[in-house]
C-alpha cells in the first residue's frame, strides 16, 4: 500500500516535471511564474504558519534578493550564481537584523515594523538612483549560462521550489518543527517547557528571509527587470492569501495556494481588475468557514459525511 | 523664521486629520481587539463616496460629509455583524487575515469603480489663503483642521457623557461584568464601535479629499499613518493619539519643507523606531500591547 | 420565581453541570454552597445568559429565558453581580452606578434609587467621583451589589460576595445582603463561606462537581451531618 503510493507520487513528480515541456510557451510562463510565488508563500509561511505572527511585509526580502541579485551581477559583474547566492546570504542577514527587532513585538506591533520595513526598502530604492536607477529599477538583468529557453527555467525553478519543500518538511518534522508547533499552540506554555521561542522563531525568520531572497533572485534573472515595487505590500498580500486558501502551517499548503493564485485566473480568463477583489473575498470566507485552508478539504469533506462536526 | 512657523502650522492641520483616522483605529483595537489592516481602506472610501455624492449627485460638500460617513458607518456595522462577529473569540491573527481581505476587496473594488483616476472633492471653500497673523491658510485646511478637531471633542463628549458611549467604555473596561451585571448589549456595542470606528476614518476621508487628490491607493497611506500615531502614542490612549498625529504631522511636514520631500515618510518610521525602543508602550500608554 | 430544571452544561467535553434542578420563591434568598469548581458560578452565569446550556430549561417569573441574552434576562427583573466584584475601574463610582440602569428609561426612578443607594452605602456617596479601581476590597463589593441593584432586580443573583475580604468587612456585607433580601428581593447566593451562607438564606443547595447532592431548609442542613463534616469543618481546622 504505502509502496504503491510512493510509485504513484514519483510518477506524479515525474509527470508534473516533463509534461510542462510540451505545453505551449505562455503555459509555461505562467507555470513559471507559479513557482516564484509558490517559493514566496513558503517564505511567508515560515512566520505566518510557524510562528504565528501576521507577516504582512515579506516583500522587503523579496525585494532585497531581487536587488542584491541584480546588483552583483550589473555592478559587480558576478556569474549568476554566485549573484544568487550572494543574494540568499544578504537577505538572510537582513532577516536576522530585522527579525532581531520584530520579533520582540507581537501581532499590531510585529504588523506595522514589517510594512514599515518594506516600505522603508521601497522608498530607498525609489530615492536612491545611483544605485538602483531609481524608479525606473534596473533593466538587462543577465540570465544564467546555460538556462536560455522557457523550459530550462522551469526545470531550474521546479528544482529549486522542491528543495524548498523538502526542507520545510524536514525542518517541521524535526525538533525545530515541534518547537514551531508548541509556540504556536501557546507561546507561554512552550516558554513554561523550556522552548528558546525566540531562537527558533528568529530561525523561521531567516528562513523564511532565505526563501524570499531566493524568489526574488529568480524573479530577476527571470524577468531581466525590476523596480521599487518588489518591495509593494501587494506582493506580500498576494503570499498572504496564497498561504491562508492553501493551508498555513503545513508543508502542501503554500504549493497549493502559490499555484492556485497564479494558475486559476490564468486559465479562467478573469478580467486582471477582477482578481485581486476575488482574492480578497475568498481570504475572508476561507478564514471564516475553514481555516486549515483548502488541504483540509478531504478531512472537512470526511467529517461531513460522517456527521462529526469540527472541533474549531 | 516665518517659513518656519507657517510649515508647523500645515502641519499641526494635517496632524489634526492624522489623529481623527487614528483614533478610530485605536477605538477599535483598545475595545474589540482588533487590528483593522482596511483601515486606510475605509478612510479612502469615505473620500470617494463623498466624491460621488459631490460630483454625480450634485449635492453640497456638507451633505456629501454626513453621506459619507454614513454610508461607510453602516458598512462597518454591517461587516461587523456578518464576519467579524464570527471570530470574535479567534486568535488575533485570524481577525488580521479578515481585515487584510477586506483591505484587498475595499481597495480593488474602488479601482474598478473609479477606473484609477484621481479625483478632488470640489468644496464650497475659496483657494484664496486667509492671513492669519503669520502664516498664510487655505479655507478648506482650516475648515478640515476645526472640523476634525470638533469631531474628536464630539466622540469624547459621546463616550464619558452618553449612556452608550458609557456602555462602550464599560466593555472595554470589563465586557463581563458590561453584559452580566448591566445587561448591556455587547454585541450592539461591537458593531456601534466599529462603526464609529470606520465613520472617523471616512469623515478623515472626506476632509482630507478637498485638499489632496482622492484615489484607490491612498487607502494604504491612511493605513501606515494611522499605524505610526497609534504605536507613538500609545494603544488605547484618547491624549496619546491626538498628540502624536499632529506631532506626526508637523516633523513629516518640517522634514519635507527642510530635508527632502522624497523621504518625508521615512519620518514616520523613524519615530516608530526610536518610540519603540525608548518608550515601547508608546508616548502616552499605561499597558502594552 | 426562578426555576432551573435538569440543566446541563459542558464545557468543551467537561460536563460542568450535571441535570441540576433549583428553584427560587417571590422574596426568598436561596444559598448554593460547594467547593471550588463544583459549578456553581457556571449555574449563576447559566441563569443569566452568558453560558449556553445543552439541555434544560430556565424560567423566570413564569417566561422562558433558556438560552436568552444577558440583556433580556436583565430586563426580566434577574440582575447578577459577578465574582470577583469586576467593577469597570477605569470609571467614577457613579458611573458605574448609573451604567447599572442601563436597561432601564425612567430617569426619575433611576435618581431616586440612586440617592437610595447612596443613603445605604454613605461611603459610596463620599467617593462618587473617585474611580472605581481606588476603592478598597470591600468598597468595590459594596459598589457591585449597588450596580447590580440599580437595575432594580426582582432577582439578584450574588456570586461569592465574601471573597477576598477581611472578617469585619464580611459582616458588613452580610448585613447588606440581608437587606437587601429583607427589602422583598429575592436573593440566589452563592458563596464557598457555607457557614455565612447558611446563616443567611431560608433554603440552601449543595453542589458537587456539577451534582445537587443535597437540598433543604438551611436549619435542617445546619444540622446534618455531611454538611458539618464537609462544609462546617465539625470536628477538624477548616482547610483554607
Amino acid at each position: 500500500m504505502l509502496k504503491n503510493r510512493r510509485i504513484l507520487l514519483l510518477g506524479l513528480l515525474v509527470a508534473m516535471v516533463v509534461l510542462p515541456l510540451f505545453f505551449p510557451l505562455y503555459q509555461v510562463h505562467v507555470l513559471v511564474l507559479s513557482l516564484i510565488n509558490i517559493m514566496f508563500a513558503l517564505s511567508v509561511d515560515l512566520v505566518l504558519g510557524r510562528v504565528g505572527q501576521p507577516n504582512f511585509g515579506q516583500a522587503a526580502f523579496l525585494g532585497i534578493g531581487a536587488y542584491a541579485s541584480a546588483l552583483f551581477s550589473l555592478r559587480l559583474h558576478w556569474p549568476v550564481p554566485l549573484s544568487f547566492l550572494g543574494a540568499i546570504v544578504v537577505s538572510m542577514v537582513a532577516g536576522f537584523l530585522i527579525g532581531k527587532i520584530a520579533l520582540r513585538m507581537r501581532f499590531f506591533y510585529f504588523c506595522i515594523v514589517t510594512i514599515s520595513v518594506a516600505q522603508v526598502f521601497m522608498l530607498t530604492s525609489t530615492n536612491a538612483v545611483g544605485l538602483t536607477g531609481g524608479p525606473m529599477g534596473l533593466t538587462n538583468i543577465p540570465r544564467p549560462t546555460g538556462v536560455s529557453s522557457l523550459k530550462a527555467w522551469w526545470l531550474l525553478g521546479f528544482v529549486l521550489t522542491a528543495a524548498m519543500l523538502l526542507l520545510v518538511r524536514r525542518l517541521d518534522n524535526s525538533k525545530v518543527g515541534r518547537a514551531w508547533v508548541s509556540m504556536r499552540e501557546s507561546e507561554k506554555l512552550a516558554l513554561a517547557v523550556g522552548v528558546n521561542t525566540v531562537g527558533y522563531a528568529l530561525l523561521a525568520y531567516v528562513i523564511g528571509a532565505g526563501f524570499a531572497g531566493i524568489a526574488g533572485s529568480f524573479y530577476a534573472h527571470y524577468v531581466a527587470f525590476i523596480d521599487p515595487s518588489m518591495f509593494d505590500f501587494s506582493w506580500s498580500s498576494m503570499a498572504v492569501v496564497a498561504t491562508v486558501i492553501g493551508g498555513k502551517g503545513t508543508v502542501w499548503g503554500p504549493l497549493i495556494g502559490g499555484a492556485m493564485i497564479t494558475i486559476i485566473p490564468e486559465f479562467l480568463r478573469v478580467a486582471s481588475a477582477w482578481r485581486l477583489p476575488i482574492f480578497g473575498l475568498l481570504l475572508i470566507v476561507i478564514v471564516v468557514f475553514m481555516p486549515n485552508g483548502l488541504i483540509s478539504l478531504p478531512r472537512v469533506w470526511h467529517n461531513w459525511r460522517s456527521g462529526i462536526k469540527e472541533q474549531v | 523664521m516665518n517659513q518656519f512657523v507657517q510649515q508647523a502650522a500645515n502641519g499641526l492641520l494635517l496632524g489634526s486629520i492624522y489623529s481623527l483616522i487614528a483614533l478610530g483605529l485605536s477605538m477599535i483595537f483598545g475595545m474589540m481587539n482588533i487590528v483593522n489592516v482596511a483601515h486606510g481602506d475605509f478612510y479612502m472610501l469615505g473620500a470617494l463616496v463623498a466624491y460621488y455624492t459631490v460630483a454625480s449627485f450634485h449635492l453640497p460638500y456638507a451633505v456629501a460629509v454626513v453621506a459619507s460617513v454614513a454610508v461607510v458607518g453602516a458598512l462597518g456595522a454591517a461587516i461587523e455583524r456578518g464576519i467579524l462577529r464570527r471570530v470574535r473569540e479567534s486568535a488575533m491573527v485570524t481577525t488580521m487575515l479578515i481585515t487584510l481581505g477586506l483591505s484587498l476587496l475595499l481597495q480593488n473594488f474602488s479601482l474598478m469603480a473609479t477606473g484609477g483616476v484621481p479625483h478632488f472633492i470640489r468644496s464650497p471653500f475659496s483657494p484664496e489663503p486667509l492671513v492669519l497673523g503669520l502664516v498664510h491658510v487655505a479655507p478648506a485646511r482650516l475648515f478640515a483642521a476645526v472640523f476634525s478637531i470638533l469631531f474628536i471633542i464630539a466622540v469624547h463628549l459621546f463616550l464619558t457623557r452618553t449612556k452608550w458611549g458609557n456602555a462602550m467604555r464599560a466593555c472595554f473596561q470589563d465586557k463581563t461584568a458590561a453584559s452580566l451585571a448591566a445587561g448591556i448589549d455587547i454585541e450592539k456595542v461591537y458593531a456601534l464601535t466599529f462603526a464609529l470606528g470606520v465613520g472617523m476614518a471616512a469623515l478623515a476621508g472626506t476632509l482630507l479629499g478637498t485638499i489632496f487628490f482622492v484615489d484607490p491607493m491612498m487607502g494604504a497611506k491612511g493605513m501606515t499613518k494611522s499605524f505610526v500615531v497609534v504605536i507613538v502614542g500609545g494603544m488605547g490612549s484618547f491624549v496619546g493619539a491626538i498628540f502624536s498625529g499632529l506631532l506626526l504631522g508637523v516633523t513629516e511636514t518640517l522634514a519635507a519643507a527642510y530635508l527632502s520631500s522624497g523621504y518625508k515618510d521615512v519620518v514616520g518610521f523613524i519615530l516608530v523606531v526610536l518610540v519603540l525602543t525608548f518608550r515601547p508602550a508608546g508616548l502616552f500608554g499605561k499597558r502594552i500591547r | 420565581m426562578l426555576s432551573v430544571e435538569s440543566l446541563n452544561v459542558y464545557y468543551g467535553v467537561v460536563h460542568a453541570l450535571k441535570d441540576v434542578s433549583l428553584r427560587v420563591e417571590d422574596g426568598e434568598m436561596v444559598a448554593l454552597i460547594g467547593a471550588n469548581g463544583a459549578g456553581k458560578t457556571t449555574l449563576l452565569r447559566t441563569v443569566s445568559g452568558w453560558i449556553r446550556p445543552s439541555s434544560g430549561k430556565v424560567t423566570f417569573g413564569g417566561q422562558d429565558i433558556t438560552g436568552a441574552s444577558c440583556s433580556r434576562v436583565v430586563k426580566q427583573g434577574v440582575a447578577h453581580c459577578p465574582e470577583g466584584r469586576r467593577v469597570w475601574p477605569a470609571m467614577t463610582v457613579q458611573e458605574n452606578l448609573i451604567l447599572g440602569a442601563f436597561n432601564r428609561s425612567d430617569r426619575s426612578g433611576i435618581k431616586t434609587d440612586l440617592e437610595r443607594i447612596y443613603d445605604q452605602f454613605p461611603r459610596l456617596k463620599e467617593r462618587q467621583r473617585q474611580l472605581a479601581g481606588t476603592l478598597s476590597g470591600g468598597e468595590q463589593q459594596m459598589l457591585a451589589i449597588g450596580r447590580a441593584l440599580m437595575a432594580r432586580p426582582k432577582l439578584l443573583l450574588l456570586d461569592e460576595p465574601s471573597l477576598g475580604l477581611a472578617p469585619i468587612i464580611v459582616q458588613g456585607v452580610a448585613g447588606v445582603v440581608k437587606d437587601i433580601n429583607q427589602g422583598g428581593t429575592a436573593v440566589l447566593l452563592v458563596e464557598q463561606n457555607a457557614k455565612l451562607a447558611l446563616y443567611l438564606a431560608q433554603r440552601a443547595y449543595v453542589l458537587e462537581t456539577g451534582n445537587v447532592t443535597l437540598e433543604g431548609p438551611t436549619a435542617d442542613l445546619q444540622n446534618n451531618d455531611y454538611v458539618k463534616e464537609a462544609y462546617l469543618g465539625a470536628g477538624r481546622a477548616r482547610a483554607q
